[in-house]
């Protein structure tokens, strides 16, 4: 089985993208082989209320989704009032099973003291934490958007002040973040973990990116429905690595952080 | 990959550069010839374009030579497209005429240096169309840091020089190479003999099928751009029929451009 990351579901506000329905969105996912996909609802990361977008996700999705395949992720403002009791609420009725957060969009430090309670609260629940760097190329973005990209001095701090979260890297040059933090990620209690979104499988990047992160360091994150699924499929195929490593990259790893069956019963 | 493996693959942009010691790289080329036999590609179109705003004639002819070197290591496999700058009026015009009539590239590159609708850039146009060779062009409609290439042709760029120039042949550059592409397309989508190639890194879910939309499979050519994992994997993606992948990743269009080779002193 394949587990994907690093999905969405819902409107994204500056292009029309197809497959943004939880059933639209199976289906691309069953069409490029993916059995489950962390997703959460784009629309959290533009309202100003981010929990709003959570419990829309929650009303898409029930309490169970029917075949397992669409876990659910939630986005959390750490800036905005009642974060504390959404992010547990998130958790424990919705049943959440990753925290995405934004720190650029919602406009705080990751190590602000919020942001470190509230890393330390998901480390409390067993629930990792997802920092996306970006949602669209820089080069192509709405001006109502924003205009820069999570850059790993942004990361660096909070990895020195949390030690025990659980961190997933996704969509940014893993590479350059892997190498930037390393003296930041190194013995921490939580794992620091990377996809390979913008990273290419046939330069060697994707053994020195194991090599920083360690063989479970690395997890497969596509942005289904914003970016084509296929181009990771590529890489996944002819990345120079054991078949080993690419089974721990195609699922074990992400099964391991956040709970789930790597593989179909 | 059943769909690279089984059908002819023209890939319309790629490059090969300079070493260190100032002729061609060849590791780098060895590189890219192992990703594109890897990725079933049939044939690679290259060029070798200086990417700094006054890039003198002398740069640009030995840029075009390691091409031609390039191809001739690979007869059949690589074929060159020549850069000039434009802004050399005359030395570029005699440089497209040695690129396609003696070491018989495939059409000619442009870069950032010009507008492609500037005037500066009518008489490499003009000389082009003549020859029956495309003109590709580095493309964009950046909408974060315009400032960044400043003379970057988007669209709108492509539409006025089509206009004016209606029997030559223009290629707008990576639709996935950053920029808001849909802006681009809607721009050349009016005018028939501008073309597009899908290379990039950027993978926009969507961009495929809208380029199919508004231009038809049939003015697109496949390409990757150093981009190989994003370039196989959007056509692999795209929600569009095979026969439209099909054109895309060997446009019948194009064929002709291939079979120009070098002119030998016998």
């Amino acid at each position: 089985m394949l587990i994907d990351t690093h999905a969405y579901v819902g409107h994204y506000p500056f292009r029309a993208v197809g497959g943004a329905t939880p059933a639209q969105l199976r289906e691309k996912l069953a069409r490029a082989g993916v059995g489950k996909a962390v997703v959460a609802n784009i629309g959290a990361v533009f309202y100003r209320n981010a929990m709003a977008g959570n419990e829309e996700l929650h009303s898409w999705l029930g309490d169970g989704d029917p075949d397992g395949m669409l876990v659910k992720a939630c986005v959390i403002n750490p800036a905005y009032p009642g974060w504390r009791e959404d992010f547990v609420r998130c958790v424990e009725a919705f049943g959440c099973r990753l925290l995405r957060l934004f720190p650029i969009y919602h406009g705080y430090r990751l190590d602000s003291p919020e942001c470190l309670e509230l890393a330390a609260l998901a480390e409390k629940l067993s629930v990792p934490l997802q920092l996306p760097c970006a949602l669209e190329n820089i080069r192509q973005r709405h001006r109502l958007d924003v205009d820069e990209n999570l850059a790993p001095a942004d990361v660096e701090p909070f990895l020195r002040k949390n030690s025990g979260a659980d961190v997933i890297i996704s969509n940014g040059p893993s590479l350059s973040f892997a190498r930037e933090l390393a003296g930041a990620a190194k013995g921490r209690r939580g794992k620091v973990c990377y996809d390979f979104a913008r990273l290419s499988a046939f330069r060697g990047e994707l053994p020195e990116l194991i090599e920083l992160a360690g063989a479970g360091g690395v997890l497969f994150g596509s942005m289904a429905p914003l970016q084509y699924i296929h181009p990771q499929l590529v890489k996944l195929a002819y990345m120079d690595v054991g078949e080993d490593a690419k089974a721990r990259i195609r699922s074990e790893n992400a099964a391991a952080l956040l709970g789930l069956a790597a593989r179909e019963e | 990959m059943r769909l690279f493996r089984e059908n002819r693959v023209v890939n319309w942009h790629e490059h090969v550069w300079l070493g260190p010691d100032g002729g061609l790289d060849r590791d780098r080329l060895r590189e890219l010839v192992a990703i594109a036999k890897a990725t079933h590609m049939d044939a690679l179109v290259c060029s070798n374009p200086v990417m700094v705003p006054d890039s003198p004639p002398e740069l640009a002819r030995r840029c075009n030579d390691a091409v031609a070197e390039a191809a001739a290591l690979h007869p059949g496999f690589i074929m060159g497209m020549g850069f000039v700058n434009p802004g050399f009026h005359d030395e570029a015009i005699a440089e497209v005429d040695r690129c396609i009539l003696e070491l018989g590239f495939a059409g000619v590159k442009l870069y950032n240096q010009y507008f492609i609708s500037d005037p500066a850039v009518r008489g490499v146009i003009r000389r082009c169309a003549q020859l029956g060779a495309p003109i590709l062009e580095h493309a964009g409609k950046l909408t974060h840091m315009p400032q960044s290439q400043p003379f970057l042709s988007d669209g709108a760029h492509f539409a006025k020089a089509a206009s004016e120039n209606p029997d030559a042949t223009f290629i707008y550059a990576h639709i996935g190479g950053g920029g808001d592409w849909e802006w681009s397309l809607k721009a050349i989508a009016p005018h028939g003999n501008v073309f597009a190639d899908t290379s990039g890194g950027g993978c926009d879910e969507g961009m495929i099928e809208r380029a199919v939309e508004l231009l038809g499979a049939g003015r697109l050519l496949f390409g990757t751009d150093m981009s190989f994992e994003a370039g196989v994997g959007k056509l692999l993606a795209a929600d569009i029929s095979w026969e439209d992948k099909k054109t895309i990743l060997c446009n019948p269009r194009f064929e002709k451009y291939l079979e120009r080779g070098p002119r030998h002193a016998d």
